[in-house]
């Protein structure tokens, strides 16, 4: 049974209880309604018989057809109220029965008294007048048989009402503590479960022990840590294939430190011993060497020199996309200064006009965007080495409409040989070069350190140009620190 | 070289290759006359603290040691330090003289207290140039204190 039909239970069985006792008392106080009414016919006939008495020592005193008509009038009252009386209890039925025919004898005895045939006058009155005082003793009985019982349904509603009361108030008792009980035991169990759960043990499940409002929250509450359990399961497969990754990846990233450390050590001695041993074969074989020798040997250092700045580039682009950055604010004015004047090398003898507006300030890592501004601008000094004079443009503006810190933008261009815009898709992919070996050396990886370490910054960077009329690159950092 | 004549620069350098260029470059400034080649860092150890195959050696310190970071047996900045944790030749100057580029190794040199750190260059013009100004520079212009480079 549901508690909510045990609650309906408890409140309606005391209610109907209610009803009950009301039906009994409203059934027992009509058995005193017509027992009273009884007892008091029963007195109305007393009181007749006592005036049927008085009529009758008046009539043999003094006779008269006055007191013989009221005499009749009394008889008929008599006989109509006696005719009229109902009696339930057999000794009330008796009696009744002997006052009706009480009243018979009398009718009968009064028609002879008053048609004056008797034979004795004296003996007829003495007869009546017993008559009579049987009857008022008889009608007396009557009545207070019906007071008495009276008084004996009204004891009767009385202990009825007293053990209905005491019966009403035990079962009330007896439901509601039991209903408590058995709420509180289950509310208990639960709050206890949860206090585990709470605690950290998700396997704990509550036992169902019932189906009702009760059970059904244990069997939800089971559910529910059925599902968190679910849940933190998956967490942690996810967190241990997370762990497992970040561990590969920490692995790999210690196999391409280790590699490029390598790289960094061992491939360069091979190729300074080429260099080197080509030199000295120059420089001790000469006489024994054509133009054509000299020339190979020049081939051969050339190209260790290259493979030399091939492997820097490509241990500067792996040291982009494995560094951490160390983001400050960063004074840019400063900063392409220093870089221009490291460059003093590659300008040497030529005409340069540089164009450094007012920069505003970034955020950024230091290394980092000093490589940025040493590519670029090393790329337009490159680039521009025909022109006379070669002219480099550096400007920068915050982002138009951000708010504080916002972006900044960035801007280098200049006069040089330019590009074919049909490849500028190209210009900032790995070893990708838009101009022959014998017009400008590189090596291709240059942009795209710059384009790695501008999108570790968060920030953008795009190239325009045209072939022959320079080229302008673009960058953007951000203004300040973010917020995560 | 005999063990009887004063060493001037120690070049501790495994790559024959390099070691020779080097020393090429030293005899055309004429410095490689005192010059000692060792090829691993145990021996480099073993010549400086006169042990092993240098026992009884009797020419004391060096001015200069030209020291390569990766070495056989026992590396270049372990040398380092065994260098400056022994008495006699704390105040050592020691150059390293390395293909390396790493940020971390010129990081952990100077705070063993290496005197320089110049990385190798790959062109032979810039190569011989540059250990011929070391040779030059720490031989010639170089003050070292009394007890270094001088016989014991």
């Amino acid at each position: 049974m549901s508690i909510k039909t045990q609650l309906r239970v408890a409140a309606w069985l005391p209610a109907l209880f209610g009803l009950v006792i009301g039906a009994g008392l409203w059934v027992s106080w009509q058995g005193v309604d017509r027992a009273r009414a009884r007892a008091e016919q029963a007195e109305l006939s007393v009181r007749t018989i006592s005036e049927l008495n008085a009529l009758t020592q008046e009539f043999l005193l003094y006779g008269g057809s006055r007191v013989a008509g009221q005499l009749a009038k009394q008889q008929a009252i008599l006989a109509a109220s006696l005719a009229a009386a109902r009696f339930t209890a057999p000794e009330q039925r008796a009696l009744l029965e002997s006052i009706r025919q009480g009243q018979g004898d009398l009718g009968r005895l009064l028609r002879l008294l008053l048609q004056g045939t008797a034979v004795s006058r004296d003996q007829l009155a003495g007869a009546l007048l017993v008559k009579v005082q049987d009857l008022r003793f008889k009608a007396r009985q009557l009545a207070s048989r019906e007071h008495l019982e009276v008084v004996q349904i009204q004891r009767r509603i009385d202990n009825l009402v007293l053990v209905a009361l005491t019966v009403l108030t035990l079962l009330s008792v007896t439901l509601l503590t039991w209903l408590s009980r058995r709420l509180i035991h289950g509310l208990e169990r639960l709050g206890a479960a949860m206090h585990r759960v709470e605690g950290g043990n998700l396997a704990y499940q509550v036992t169902v022990e019932s189906g009702d409002e009760l059970g059904r929250l244990a069997a939800a509450f089971n559910a529910m840590t059925g599902r968190l359990r679910d849940s933190k399961t998956l967490v942690e497969e996810r967190t241990a294939a997370l762990s497992r990754r970040t561990a590969e990846l920490e692995t790999a990233n210690a196999d391409l430190e280790a590699f490029s450390y390598s790289v960094s050590h061992d491939l360069r001695a091979p190729l300074r011993a080429i260099d080197g041993f080509a030199a000295i074969l120059r420089e001790d074989y000469a006489p024994r060497l054509d133009a054509e020798g000299v020339r190979l040997l020049g081939v051969v250092s050339d190209n260790a020199r290259r493979m030399a700045q091939l492997i820097d580039d490509i241990l500067a682009l792996s040291r982009a996309g494995r560094q951490t950055l160390r983001l400050i604010e960063l004074d840019m004015n400063a900063l392409v200064q220093e870089v221009w004047q490291g460059l003093e090398p590659q300008r040497t003898g030529r005409a340069v006009d540089l164009h450094l507006a007012e920069l505003p300030p970034a955020w950024g890592d230091p290394g980092a965007v000093r490589q940025v501004w040493q590519n670029l601008l090393g790329n337009a000094l490159k680039f521009s080495r025909d022109r006379q004079p070669a002219v480099i443009e550096v400007s920068g503006r915050p982002e138009a409409g951000e708010t504080v810190p916002g972006t900044i933008f960035y801007r280098v261009a200049d006069n040089g040989a330019g590009f074919d815009p049909a490849y500028a898709g190209k210009l900032f992919g790995l070893f990708q070069r838009l101009h022959g070996m014998d017009e400008f050396e590189g090596t291709g990886v240059g942009l795209a350190i710059v384009k790695r370490y501008i999108e570790k910054h968060g920030g953008r960077v795009t190239g325009e140009g045209r072939l022959g009329a320079g080229a302008t690159f673009c960058f953007s950092l951000p203004g300040g620190p973010n917020d995560e | 070289m005999t063990n009887d004549l004063p060493v001037d620069i120690l070049l501790v350098e495994d790559n024959p290759n390099d070691a020779e260029l080097a020393l090429r470059a030293l005899s055309k400034h004429n410095l490689a006359n005192r010059v000692e080649w060792i090829k691993d860092g145990a021996a480099a150890l073993d010549f400086l603290f006169h042990r092993g195959a240098w026992a009884g050696r009797g020419n004391g310190v060096p001015r200069l040691v030209l020291l390569d970071l990766r070495l056989p047996k026992v590396d270049g900045i372990e040398v380092l330090q065994q260098i400056r944790a022994c008495e006699a030749t704390r105040a050592l100057p020691v150059v390293v003289l390395t293909s390396s580029k790493e940020e971390r190794d010129l990081v952990a040199t100077y705070q063993f207290g290496v005197n320089s750190f110049v990385s190798k260059p790959v062109a032979f013009d810039e190569f011989a140039r540059t250990v011929a100004d070391l040779g030059l520079y720490w031989m010639l212009i170089n003050r070292v204190p009394p007890g270094i480079g001088t016989p014991s």
